[in-house]
């Protein structure tokens, strides 16, 4: 009965939150609260154009997607790559499986800071275009203690 | 910005690797990570 009961109390609440789950609602909150010094989340709402000052609250607690056609304004509200914030709101839009349906034909944004990596690759090998061998793989994961 | 077709089809497993390792949180090159990196060309 107990058990019963919690099922339909997590559904409800998925019922009322569909994205809590999603990348982009976890991703927009921690960027709210490292933001929190700085700018309140009023402010965040206005800078993106939101009408309705509750947005980003709605947006992080999942209650709300976040448009895909505010996916700019929202990234310069928010201070962070707008390619990043598409692929999160791209997958949170059409759900993981469409995105990289989509990311396989038309190829993924490149955020600044993969451009930065790209960068470095080119420039520490010589831009010889290395491959990206076993040894490399693992000395990556090590960088990331992965 | 960049556009991923301009990138070869190494670079585009080097970036597919590096999302995969950092759970896709689009990691910043930090100057530590990049001596790492350097690392890994300068033993070819």
């Amino acid at each position: 009965m107990y058990a019963a009961c919690c099922v339909t109390s997590e559904r409800l609440e998925m019922s009322k939150k569909p994205h809590a789950d999603t990348r982009l609602a976890q991703y927009v909150e921690r960027r709210v609260l490292e933001l929190k010094p700085k700018k309140s989340q009023l402010q965040i709402a206005s800078e993106a154009g939101f009408p309705n000052p509750n947005m980003v609250t709605m947006i992080k607690n999942g209650t709300s997607k976040l448009a895909l056609d505010r996916v700019p304004s929202m990234a310069r509200a928010l201070e962070c790559d707008p390619a990043y914030l598409m692929r999160l709101s791209l997958e949170q839009a059409v759900g993981d499986t469409a995105a990289q349906a989509i990311a396989e034909i038309y190829g993924t944004p490149i955020t600044v800071n993969e451009v930065g990596w790209l960068a470095e690759i080119r420039d520490a090998s010589g831009d010889t275009d290395p491959r990206l061998t076993s040894r490399s793989r693992a000395a990556l994961r090590a960088i990331f203690g992965r | 910005m960049e556009e991923a077709e301009t990138l070869t089809p190494n670079e585009r497993a080097w970036l597919r690797f590096l999302r995969e390792v950092s759970n896709d949180a689009d990691p910043t090159p930090t100057l530590r990570r990049v001596q790492l990196l350097r690392r890994i060309c300068a033993r070819r």
